[in-house]
Protein backbone atom coordinates (compact mmCIF):
# COMPACT_ATOMS: atom_id res chain seq x y z
CA UNK A 1 0.00 0.00 0.00
CA UNK A 2 2.86 2.65 0.77
CA UNK A 3 4.53 2.01 -2.80
CA UNK A 4 0.93 2.27 -4.14
CA UNK A 5 1.07 5.77 -1.98
CA UNK A 6 4.19 6.71 -3.25
CA UNK A 7 3.05 6.04 -6.80
CA UNK A 8 -0.29 8.13 -6.72
CA UNK A 9 2.23 11.13 -4.69
CA UNK A 10 4.03 11.72 -7.88
CA UNK A 11 0.35 12.10 -9.42
CA UNK A 12 0.18 15.58 -8.01
CA UNK A 13 1.70 18.70 -10.15
CA UNK A 14 5.22 19.19 -9.86
CA UNK A 15 4.76 22.58 -8.38
CA UNK A 16 3.13 21.00 -5.23
CA UNK A 17 5.71 18.33 -4.95
CA UNK A 18 8.26 20.65 -5.00
CA UNK A 19 6.90 22.32 -2.01
CA UNK A 20 5.36 19.18 -0.14
CA UNK A 21 5.91 16.34 -1.15
CA UNK A 22 9.03 15.54 1.80
CA UNK A 23 6.52 16.41 4.27
CA UNK A 24 3.90 14.88 2.80
CA UNK A 25 5.91 11.60 2.88
CA UNK A 26 6.57 12.21 6.31
CA UNK A 27 2.80 12.43 6.38
CA UNK A 28 2.57 8.99 5.18
CA UNK A 29 5.28 8.06 7.26
CA UNK A 30 3.58 8.59 10.82
CA UNK A 31 -0.14 7.75 9.37
CA UNK A 32 -1.23 3.70 10.49
CA UNK A 33 -2.19 3.17 6.80
CA UNK A 34 -6.29 2.20 5.43
CA UNK A 35 -7.45 1.60 2.41
CA UNK A 36 -9.15 4.73 2.61
CA UNK A 37 -5.84 6.71 2.70
CA UNK A 38 -5.48 5.65 -1.17
CA UNK A 39 -8.50 7.30 -2.20
CA UNK A 40 -7.86 10.05 -0.20
CA UNK A 41 -4.61 10.59 -1.72
CA UNK A 42 -6.04 10.04 -5.18
CA UNK A 43 -8.70 12.57 -4.42
CA UNK A 44 -6.31 14.91 -3.18
CA UNK A 45 -4.01 14.61 -6.75
CA UNK A 46 -7.12 14.84 -8.94
CA UNK A 47 -8.10 18.02 -7.07
CA UNK A 48 -4.74 19.49 -7.02
CA UNK A 49 -4.64 18.78 -11.04
CA UNK A 50 -8.11 20.35 -11.33
CA UNK A 51 -6.98 23.81 -9.80
CA UNK A 52 -4.88 24.43 -13.13
CA UNK A 53 -7.25 25.64 -15.94
CA UNK A 54 -4.37 24.68 -18.44
CA UNK A 55 -4.67 21.03 -16.71
CA UNK A 56 -9.09 21.46 -16.80
CA UNK A 57 -8.83 22.14 -20.09
CA UNK A 58 -6.24 19.65 -21.23
CA UNK A 59 -8.32 17.03 -19.27
CA UNK A 60 -11.11 17.53 -20.81
CA UNK A 61 -9.87 17.56 -24.56
CA UNK A 62 -8.33 14.50 -23.35
CA UNK A 63 -10.85 12.61 -21.59
CA UNK A 64 -13.33 13.74 -24.28
CA UNK A 65 -11.32 12.09 -27.49
CA UNK A 66 -10.64 8.90 -25.38
CA UNK A 67 -14.53 8.52 -24.43
CA UNK A 68 -15.40 9.79 -27.75
CA UNK A 69 -13.03 7.42 -29.90
CA UNK A 70 -14.16 4.82 -27.14
CA UNK A 71 -17.73 5.20 -28.40
CA UNK A 72 -17.34 5.38 -32.16
CA UNK A 73 -15.13 2.19 -32.29
CA UNK A 74 -17.93 0.26 -30.08
CA UNK A 75 -20.77 1.53 -31.78
CA UNK A 76 -19.66 1.14 -35.25
CA UNK A 77 -21.46 1.32 -38.42
CA UNK A 78 -25.13 1.25 -39.72
CA UNK A 79 -26.28 0.72 -43.13
CA UNK A 80 -29.68 1.62 -43.98
CA UNK A 81 -31.32 0.31 -46.43
CA UNK A 82 -34.66 1.31 -48.06
CA UNK A 83 -37.70 0.18 -50.93
CA UNK A 84 -40.83 2.06 -52.06
CA UNK A 85 -43.66 -0.45 -53.39
CA UNK A 86 -46.83 1.34 -54.50
CA UNK A 87 -49.58 -1.55 -54.09
CA UNK A 88 -53.37 -1.62 -54.93
CA UNK A 89 -54.63 0.77 -51.86
CA UNK A 90 -58.04 -1.10 -51.31
CA UNK A 91 -56.52 -4.78 -51.03
CA UNK A 92 -53.90 -3.23 -48.64
CA UNK A 93 -56.02 -1.33 -46.46
CA UNK A 94 -57.94 -4.56 -45.53
CA UNK A 95 -58.18 -4.32 -41.70
CA UNK A 96 -57.34 -6.82 -39.02
CA UNK A 97 -59.29 -7.20 -35.83
CA UNK A 98 -56.77 -4.29 -34.49
CA UNK A 99 -57.14 -2.42 -37.35
CA UNK A 100 -53.92 -2.56 -38.93
CA UNK A 101 -53.71 -3.48 -42.04
CA UNK A 102 -53.37 -7.02 -42.80
CA UNK A 103 -50.60 -6.66 -45.08
CA UNK A 104 -48.58 -5.09 -42.65
CA UNK A 105 -48.92 -8.21 -40.68
CA UNK A 106 -47.78 -10.50 -43.09
CA UNK A 107 -45.04 -8.51 -43.74
CA UNK A 108 -43.35 -8.56 -40.20
CA UNK A 109 -44.80 -12.15 -39.67
CA UNK A 110 -41.01 -13.95 -40.75
CA UNK A 111 -39.39 -11.13 -39.08
CA UNK A 112 -37.42 -12.13 -35.33
CA UNK A 113 -38.30 -9.57 -32.43
CA UNK A 114 -34.77 -8.37 -32.73
CA UNK A 115 -35.05 -7.94 -36.76
CA UNK A 116 -38.48 -5.97 -36.08
CA UNK A 117 -36.84 -3.33 -33.83
CA UNK A 118 -34.30 -2.59 -37.10
CA UNK A 119 -37.12 -1.90 -39.48
CA UNK A 120 -39.45 0.31 -40.21
CA UNK A 121 -42.93 0.50 -42.70
CA UNK A 122 -45.03 3.11 -43.35
CA UNK A 123 -47.33 3.85 -45.70
CA UNK A 124 -49.15 6.71 -47.58
CA UNK A 125 -52.10 6.84 -49.37
CA UNK A 126 -53.16 9.98 -51.44
CA UNK A 127 -57.52 9.96 -51.86
CA UNK A 128 -57.32 12.26 -54.34
CA UNK A 129 -54.28 10.54 -56.57
CA UNK A 130 -51.11 12.56 -57.93
CA UNK A 131 -47.28 12.68 -57.38
CA UNK A 132 -45.54 10.51 -55.91
CA UNK A 133 -48.74 7.71 -55.62
CA UNK A 134 -51.51 7.68 -58.05
CA UNK A 135 -55.11 7.37 -56.91
CA UNK A 136 -56.39 3.87 -55.83
CA UNK A 137 -52.68 2.88 -54.86
CA UNK A 138 -50.74 2.98 -51.33
CA UNK A 139 -46.86 3.89 -51.58
CA UNK A 140 -45.06 1.49 -48.87
CA UNK A 141 -42.03 2.88 -47.81
CA UNK A 142 -39.86 -0.14 -45.78
CA UNK A 143 -36.86 0.61 -44.55
CA UNK A 144 -34.54 -1.90 -42.35
CA UNK A 145 -30.97 -0.86 -41.16
CA UNK A 146 -27.81 -3.29 -40.21
CA UNK A 147 -24.14 -3.58 -39.65
CA UNK A 148 -23.23 -4.27 -43.34
CA UNK A 149 -25.07 -2.84 -46.78
CA UNK A 150 -25.61 -6.20 -47.56
CA UNK A 151 -27.00 -7.12 -44.44
CA UNK A 152 -29.48 -4.34 -44.70
CA UNK A 153 -30.32 -4.55 -48.55
CA UNK A 154 -31.34 -8.04 -47.75
CA UNK A 155 -33.54 -7.33 -44.71
CA UNK A 156 -35.53 -5.06 -46.83
CA UNK A 157 -35.75 -7.42 -49.57
CA UNK A 158 -37.31 -9.92 -47.15
CA UNK A 159 -39.87 -7.34 -46.25
CA UNK A 160 -40.45 -6.51 -49.62
CA UNK A 161 -41.14 -10.34 -50.40
CA UNK A 162 -43.12 -10.06 -47.53
CA UNK A 163 -45.57 -7.89 -49.09
CA UNK A 164 -48.24 -10.58 -50.61
CA UNK A 165 -51.55 -10.83 -51.61
CA UNK A 166 -52.04 -7.50 -53.12
CA UNK A 167 -51.16 -6.49 -56.47
CA UNK A 168 -46.75 -4.90 -56.73
CA UNK A 169 -46.86 -1.90 -58.65
CA UNK A 170 -42.59 -1.24 -58.56
CA UNK A 171 -40.16 -2.46 -56.32
CA UNK A 172 -37.07 -0.17 -55.74
CA UNK A 173 -34.18 -0.80 -53.58
CA UNK A 174 -32.19 1.66 -52.93
CA UNK A 175 -28.68 2.35 -52.15
CA UNK A 176 -27.62 1.56 -48.49
CA UNK A 177 -26.30 4.00 -46.63
CA UNK A 178 -25.70 5.21 -43.23
CA UNK A 179 -27.97 7.29 -42.00
CA UNK A 180 -26.16 9.56 -39.36
CA UNK A 181 -23.94 10.82 -42.20
CA UNK A 182 -25.59 10.02 -45.48
CA UNK A 183 -22.84 12.71 -47.16
CA UNK A 184 -20.34 10.24 -46.44
CA UNK A 185 -21.99 6.70 -46.70
CA UNK A 186 -18.48 4.73 -47.47
CA UNK A 187 -15.90 6.79 -45.48
CA UNK A 188 -16.21 5.41 -41.93
CA UNK A 189 -12.52 6.70 -41.31
CA UNK A 190 -13.66 9.94 -41.93
CA UNK A 191 -16.67 9.85 -39.70
CA UNK A 192 -14.93 8.32 -36.97
CA UNK A 193 -12.09 11.09 -37.09
CA UNK A 194 -14.89 13.83 -36.82
CA UNK A 195 -16.76 12.04 -33.99
CA UNK A 196 -13.37 11.90 -31.91
CA UNK A 197 -12.59 15.99 -32.85
CA UNK A 198 -16.15 16.73 -32.24
CA UNK A 199 -16.18 14.94 -28.46
CA UNK A 200 -12.81 16.37 -27.71
CA UNK A 201 -14.49 19.89 -28.18
CA UNK A 202 -17.48 18.64 -26.41
CA UNK A 203 -14.85 17.79 -23.08
CA UNK A 204 -12.93 21.22 -24.19
CA UNK A 205 -16.33 23.43 -23.48
CA UNK A 206 -16.78 21.59 -20.77
CA UNK A 207 -13.65 21.98 -19.13
CA UNK A 208 -14.26 25.88 -19.95
CA UNK A 209 -17.46 25.46 -18.18
CA UNK A 210 -16.40 24.19 -14.79
CA UNK A 211 -13.41 26.83 -14.97
CA UNK A 212 -16.32 29.56 -14.64
CA UNK A 213 -17.80 27.51 -12.52
CA UNK A 214 -15.25 27.17 -10.14
CA UNK A 215 -14.64 31.10 -10.77
CA UNK A 216 -18.02 31.88 -9.86
CA UNK A 217 -18.24 29.71 -6.62
CA UNK A 218 -14.64 31.16 -5.90
CA UNK A 219 -16.35 34.69 -6.25
CA UNK A 220 -19.08 33.21 -4.09
CA UNK A 221 -17.31 32.68 -1.34
CA UNK A 222 -15.32 35.92 -1.28
CA UNK A 223 -11.60 33.89 -2.13
CA UNK A 224 -11.10 35.53 -5.21
CA UNK A 225 -7.87 36.28 -6.43
CA UNK A 226 -4.54 34.74 -8.42
CA UNK A 227 -2.67 33.33 -5.30
CA UNK A 228 -5.54 30.37 -5.43
CA UNK A 229 -3.60 28.70 -8.60
CA UNK A 230 -0.14 29.21 -6.46
CA UNK A 231 1.72 26.89 -4.88
CA UNK A 232 3.33 29.21 -1.90
CA UNK A 233 7.22 29.00 -1.54
CA UNK A 234 9.13 26.91 0.83
CA UNK A 235 9.30 28.01 4.23
CA UNK B 1 -19.46 25.87 6.93
CA UNK B 2 -20.64 22.34 8.52
CA UNK B 3 -18.67 20.45 11.40
CA UNK B 4 -16.91 18.78 9.08
CA UNK B 5 -15.54 21.82 6.92
CA UNK B 6 -11.77 19.95 7.00
CA UNK B 7 -10.53 24.07 6.97
CA UNK B 8 -11.98 25.10 9.92
CA UNK B 9 -10.84 22.42 11.85
CA UNK B 10 -7.36 22.83 10.75
CA UNK B 11 -7.64 26.43 12.21
CA UNK B 12 -8.71 25.14 15.27
CA UNK B 13 -6.26 22.99 15.85
CA UNK B 14 -4.03 25.27 15.14
CA UNK B 15 -5.36 27.77 17.40
CA UNK B 16 -4.01 25.49 20.13
CA UNK B 17 -0.55 25.71 19.10
CA UNK B 18 2.02 24.74 16.09
CA UNK B 19 1.48 21.33 15.24
CA UNK B 20 2.88 19.18 12.16
CA UNK B 21 0.27 17.50 9.80
CA UNK B 22 -0.29 14.24 11.88
CA UNK B 23 -0.39 15.63 15.08
CA UNK B 24 -3.46 18.20 13.57
CA UNK B 25 -4.83 15.10 12.21
CA UNK B 26 -5.12 13.54 15.74
CA UNK B 27 -6.07 16.37 17.61
CA UNK B 28 -9.06 16.93 15.51
CA UNK B 29 -9.71 13.20 15.18
CA UNK B 30 -9.74 14.25 19.90
CA UNK B 31 -11.94 16.97 19.60
CA UNK B 32 -14.32 16.87 16.51
CA UNK B 33 -14.32 12.99 16.62
CA UNK B 34 -13.88 13.49 12.40
CA UNK B 35 -11.23 11.60 10.35
CA UNK B 36 -9.25 13.79 8.29
CA UNK B 37 -7.66 11.88 5.20
CA UNK B 38 -3.49 13.00 4.47
CA UNK B 39 -4.84 13.80 0.93
CA UNK B 40 -7.47 16.23 2.26
CA UNK B 41 -5.36 17.50 5.28
CA UNK B 42 -2.77 18.68 2.92
CA UNK B 43 -5.24 20.00 0.04
CA UNK B 44 -6.78 21.78 3.13
CA UNK B 45 -2.98 23.14 4.49
CA UNK B 46 -2.22 23.94 0.59
CA UNK B 47 -5.23 26.44 0.31
CA UNK B 48 -4.85 27.53 4.26
CA UNK B 49 -1.54 29.13 3.36
CA UNK B 50 -1.97 30.42 -0.31
CA UNK B 51 -4.88 32.50 1.75
CA UNK B 52 -1.81 33.55 4.67
CA UNK B 53 -3.97 32.15 7.02
CA UNK B 54 -1.14 29.74 8.71
CA UNK B 55 2.16 29.41 7.80
CA UNK B 56 4.96 26.88 7.91
CA UNK B 57 7.92 27.09 11.04
CA UNK B 58 11.56 26.19 10.80
CA UNK B 59 11.90 22.88 12.21
CA UNK B 60 14.39 20.09 12.17
CA UNK B 61 13.12 16.75 10.61
CA UNK B 62 10.57 16.02 7.74
CA UNK B 63 7.63 17.04 9.80
CA UNK B 64 6.50 20.33 9.05
CA UNK B 65 4.66 22.25 11.77
CA UNK B 66 2.41 24.92 10.94
CA UNK B 67 1.36 28.51 12.89
CA UNK B 68 -1.88 30.37 12.89
CA UNK B 69 -1.19 33.83 10.96
CA UNK B 70 -2.82 36.57 12.66
CA UNK B 71 -5.40 36.77 9.45
CA UNK B 72 -6.07 33.06 10.44
CA UNK B 73 -6.76 33.74 13.98
CA UNK B 74 -9.21 36.43 12.56
CA UNK B 75 -10.88 34.40 9.82
CA UNK B 76 -11.30 31.24 12.57
CA UNK B 77 -12.87 34.16 15.06
CA UNK B 78 -15.09 35.48 12.61
CA UNK B 79 -16.71 32.31 11.28
CA UNK B 80 -17.14 30.84 15.19
CA UNK B 81 -18.78 34.27 15.49
CA UNK B 82 -21.28 33.52 13.11
CA UNK B 83 -21.52 29.98 14.17
CA UNK B 84 -22.31 30.82 17.42
CA UNK B 85 -25.13 33.40 15.94
CA UNK B 86 -26.53 31.00 14.22
CA UNK B 87 -26.51 28.53 16.98
CA UNK B 88 -28.00 31.11 19.53
CA UNK B 89 -31.00 32.13 17.11
CA UNK B 90 -31.40 28.47 15.79
CA UNK B 91 -31.95 27.42 19.57
CA UNK B 92 -34.00 29.66 21.02
CA UNK B 93 -36.41 29.14 17.80
CA UNK B 94 -36.60 25.97 18.77
CA UNK B 95 -37.25 26.75 21.88
CA UNK B 96 -40.37 28.15 21.16
CA UNK B 97 -41.55 26.16 18.03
Amino acid sequence: MRRLLDYLVRLYPQEWRHRYEDEFHALLDDVPLRWMHVFDVARGAVSMRMRSPLAILTIGLIAGAVLGGVSVITRGEVFESEANVLVDAREFLRLDENGRPQALDRVLEPLSSRERERVAIEFRVELAGGTPVPRGRTLLRLSGRNGTAAAAQRLVQRLVDGVEGVTKDAVVVNEPSLPSSPKFPRLPATFSVLGVVNSAAQGLLIGYLWLLFASWIRRLRGTSGGSDHQIPHSA
Amino acid sequence: MTKTDPAMLVLASLADGDKHGYAIMLDIQAFASVEVGPGTLYGVITRLEQRGFIRPVPSEGRRQPYHLTAAGRMHLGETIASLETIVRVGSRRLKHA
